[in-house]
């Protein structure tokens, strides 16, 4: 068993300091064509999935697992959704093989300058502390290795 | 309109935020911190439309980074 833990503080982040909301910088693999890219992404436990833009996934090249997916999974409107399968890293912490949505961010949040939405389906396998008066973001993940 | 910018020395991402203000950037990341997050990174393309931004980078190989140095839900545009 490996405990990965990482600390991001927000203090002197514009987007934090000034709205109260959480940018995790993550990283986007597609290990077959060899390209990855670090986005920020929205913490939202108000989503049942992760979601990404279109352009990220052009950008990536990402291929769909499933298209047209899953309909208005989100808190605020109605979207449709393709599915591809990536390896993700929040940091340090590896998060392989996830299944997330791609498609327009939902609401108020197609207006926001971000580049997807990290949700419950990630974050249920993370320890989250989320701590405002100190600007910090702590993440924990137990990593369970069968042998 | 975007604009490639070329600068091999690479700078805290809190430096790049206030030397390029409400836009999208893409940094080549020159150094993370203990934890993996971006620490220091060299920008490669800056301006205020996000797919240009992407445009000009699609296809290059690196540890890349984008994201808007403003407030997200900034209306500038």
């Amino acid at each position: 068993m490996t405990v990965v833990l990482v600390q991001k503080t927000f203090v002197g982040d514009i987007t934090f300091e000034n709205i109260g909301l959480w940018l995790v910088p993550t990283t986007i693999r597609n290990d077959q064509e060899g390209i990855q890219h670090t986005y920020n992404l929205l913490l939202d436990t108000g989503a049942e999935r992760t979601v990404i833009t279109p352009l990220v996934k052009e950008y990536l090249s990402l291929v769909e697992v499933e298209q047209n997916s899953t309909t208005g999974v989100m808190t605020s409107g109605i979207s449709r959704y393709s599915t591809v399968v990536v390896n993700l890293e929040i940091a340090s912490i590896p998060l392989s093989d996830k299944s997330i949505l791609v498609g327009s961010l939902p609401g108020i949040l197609s207006t926001y300058k971000i580049d997807g939405l990290l949700g419950a389906d990630i974050l249920r396998q993370l320890s989250l502390k989320i701590d405002y008066p100190e600007s910090l973001l702590t993440i924990r993940r137990i990593i369970t290795t069968a042998f | 309109m975007s604009k490639l910018i070329e600068n091999s020395q690479g700078l805290k991402i809190l430096e790049i935020t206030k030397k390029y203000p409400k836009q999208w950037v893409t940094v080549e990341i020159t150094e993370r911190d203990k934890y993996g997050f971006p620490a220091r990174g060299s920008v490669i393309s800056s301006g205020n439309d996000r797919d240009s931004i992407m445009n000009e980078t699609k296809g290059k190989k690196g540890d890349l980074y984008t994201f808007y140095t403003g407030i997200i839900n900034d209306e500038a545009n």
